[in-house]
């Protein structure tokens, strides 16, 4: 409609530069929100536990090493706690966990997340068998289906 | 001009709310490391590479192949040696993660933590040299689980082990594993502590045996030649002998 | 119509004065969590009412309850059932919230009687076996030492033989103490021992370098070596079955290979047992290379 565009003052920003500018923010601000930082990503080292979880109906455990090893160094755990070197070779069950033994030396409350978190060390895809991620017999021994061929 | 600035504001901020619906592919890590897109020369060789490998009809298992220059060398074995093709892939897309777990989704990913930690040359394993940064003070992992302050008891000694093959020499250095690990996690139930008493050969590593128990699990693998086999051989000095090399 | 869009521009200002603060802290919220705080949801409530149904009934403490013993632990397991059924009740209700508080105090409970009460007789086992390791790896480093001391000048094996005096005493009374049930004690005399026992060594290892070449000095020494050489390839057979899972046919191929090894291997022992130890090795090093073709052929990269 032309009287109302004849009426705008061209020279006066619609929305002032200030406005204009703090709406950018804003506007990335909403984006820190949705757009996904990155969720956390399967890396080499990787334990899929899984001895009791799909029968007990949970996932099974995806134990990150790299994690605890910008921590703990290997000793504390392999040697203190009596972690074997081997995956699902250490029969850890939940009772274990809240008496204290293996994992629950630590992820108790006090040193790290207690375990009522259930969801975040049961994080694997159910089914997932026992293994250690990206390991060197994994790559080699694994037949690798056309569908699931990594891209 | 303002209504221009209006006009681009509207489609970016549509974009940055629609980033959603990207974010689950975007999250493919960009940090791909640059051997792994070296393009592969060794590539059609591989297929055909194995001549000791009797000729089932079936051919079962797909070997990728590493690019000669990452090994360092010409070294057919590694050419062999198959690794993980894509690392660090996200909660959403990777093989072992639940994406419709929140909790897979609130856990802190590894690369985020990975800044500022020496990288390792070839960027396999974890692509993080981890004996560089505890030695740098990058990371201060604890020796005791309750005490910040227990140092380790570090015993500096080096084995070398002269392989048979034209390899180089391994050295074996205690002390970069004395820093993390303790006496009784290798001795004697991997290695028994006496000369001669251990027969160690790649296809051991490569089953998870000696060395492999950690290394190709959740140490640096042993596709990185170098790392171990670090000491030229000594050359023959009988003249006229053949050298080794 | 100016006015309004003044209006609009100075409403929009105020908005965004009072909603970027808001903003901002609804998108730090995630970095602030310092200890994560995962709001409950119907999935994990489920989960950890899944997780203490499982304790009551299968834990090694439901069963010393239904075995009567342990008095100590019945009261609190009784409050764990309790709290567990206020957490359904919650949970059926809709109450997220209240169940989830619920758990938490269950699960506390629960581990403050399974930490109070653990099995003595496993505590002992575990101390026992912690000794017995520690003890072997003394007398391992006692091993070393000795070794080591052959080479040393008088002067030097004089100095550290004092260091490592102590350790006699240190021995001995861990010992005695073991006899009288001080199992943990006994343990930290042995830490203490081995770190006496791994400075002297540092000392005298430090920046040196065990060589382990393969120079034979007679040729029994090679026939010895390059049979545990062999050896360690049929040990990895098995293993590597196992982990390939070879079809059939390879699985056959395999094993032809094999027996080919151990025929080999049999030729050579026997030459071997008539003296002709040169020829033994050939034949051994025939025997090792059929079997690193067995191990090729069920998919494990071996070279040379």
């Amino acid at each position: 409609m032309p009287s109302l565009i004849r009426n705008i003052n061209v020279r006066a920003p619609v929305i002032p530069v200030k406005v204009g500018r703090m709406l950018i923010v804003c506007s990335l601000a909403i984006a820190a929100v949705f757009v996904d930082p990155a969720p956390a990503m399967a890396e080499y080292g990787d334990v899929v536990i899984n001895n009791y979880s799909d029968t007990a109906g949970m996932r099974p455990v995806v134990f990150p090493h790299w994690f605890h090893r910008i921590r703990f160094r290997c000793k504390v755990c392999h040697a203190d706690l009596g972690f074997k070197f081997k995956a699902g070779g250490n029969d850890i069950n939940m009772y274990k966990i809240i008496e204290g033994k293996f994992c629950g030396a630590c992820h108790n409350g006090k040193v790290a997340w207690s375990v009522k978190n259930c969801i975040l060390c049961h994080s694997g895809k159910p089914g997932t068998p026992i293994q250690i991620h990206e390991s060197t017999m994994q790559e080699l021994a694994v037949p690798t289906n056309p569908l699931t061929t990594k891209k | 001009m303002n209504r221009i600035s209006k006009l681009l504001l509207c489609p970016m901020l549509a974009a940055l709310l629609a980033a959603p619906l990207f974010s689950a592919t975007a999250a493919e890590p960009a940090k791909s490391k640059t051997a792994k897109s070296k393009t592969n020369p060794a590539a059609a060789a591989s297929a055909a590479a194995d001549p000791a490998t009797a000729q089932p009809p079936v051919q079962q298992y797909q070997y990728s192949t590493r690019p000669a220059a990452i090994a360092g060398g010409a070294n057919p074995f590694n050419r062999l040696l198959k690794v993980a093709k894509v690392p660090h892939q996200a909660a959403s897309s990777d093989e072992i993660h639940d994406p419709t777990n929140e909790g897979s989704m609130i856990l802190q990913p590894p690369l985020e933590a990975y800044e500022g930690l020496p990288q390792s040359e070839t960027g396999l394993g974890n692509g993080v040299n981890w004996v560089k940064a505890l030695d740098d003070g990058n990371i201060k992992p604890r020796w005791e689980r309750t005490d910040p302050s227990a140092e380790p008891m570090v015993m500096d000694m080096n084995i070398v082990r002269v392989p048979k093959s034209s390899m180089p020499d391994v050295v074996f250095p205690h002390r970069q594993h004395t820093l993390w690990l303790a006496c009784s996690n290798c001795h004697p139930d991997i290695f028994i502590p006496r000369k001669g008493a251990n027969q160690i050969n790649m296809a051991a590593i490569i089953l998870g045996q000696k060395c492999g128990v950690c290394h190709g699990k959740v140490s640096f693998p042993v596709s990185e030649c170098k790392r171990c086999h670090s000491q030229p051989k000594k050359v023959a000095v009988n003249g006229g002998g053949p050298t080794q090399q | 119509m100016r006015d309004i869009f003044c209006e609009s521009e100075a409403l929009i200002r105020r908005v965004i004065t009072l909603g970027l603060p808001l903003l901002a802290l609804f998108v730090l919220i995630p970095a602030l969590a310092d200890d994560v705080n995962v709001p409950p949801t119907r999935e994990s409530i489920m989960q950890e009412l899944q997780l203490v149904k499982m304790l009551l009934a299968k834990s090694p403490l439901a069963d010393r309850v239904a075995r009567n013993e342990g008095d100590q632990i019945k009261q609190p397991m009784e409050l764990v059932r309790t709290l567990y059924n206020r957490a359904n009740e919650a949970f059926n209700s809709g109450n997220l919230v209240w169940a989830d508080a619920f758990l938490d105090e269950a699960l506390s409970v629960m581990e403050d009687a399974a930490r109070l009460s653990s099995d003595p007789q496993q505590v002992e086992t575990k101390q026992r076996a912690q000794y017995a390791e520690l003890l072997d790896d003394v007398r391992a480093f006692d091993a070393t030492y000795q070794d080591v001391r052959k080479g040393l000048p008088p002067k030097d094996a004089k100095k550290y033989d004092e260091e490592v005096e102590p350790t006699r005493a240190l021995i001995q009374r861990a010992q005695t103490m073991m006899r009288d049930n001080l199992y943990s004690d006994a343990s930290e005399l042995l830490k203490k021992v081995h770190g006496i026992y791994i400075s002297v060594l540092n000392e005298l290892l430090a920046s040196t370098a065990f060589v382990y070449d393969t120079n034979f000095k007679t040729p029994i020494e090679e026939f010895d070596y390059e049979l545990a050489r062999y050896r360690s390839y049929e040990e990895l057979i098995p293993i590597a079955r196992d982990q390939f899972k070879p079809d059939e046919y390879t699985l056959k191929l395999s094993e032809r290979y094999v027996q080919e090894g151990h025929a080999a291997l049999g030729a050579a022992e026997k030459m071997a047992a008539d003296g002709d130890h040169t020829a033994a090795i050939k034949k051994l090093l025939e025997a090792t290379k059929r079997l690193q073709t067995a191990l090729r052929t069920i998919g494990v990269e071996v070279p040379e």
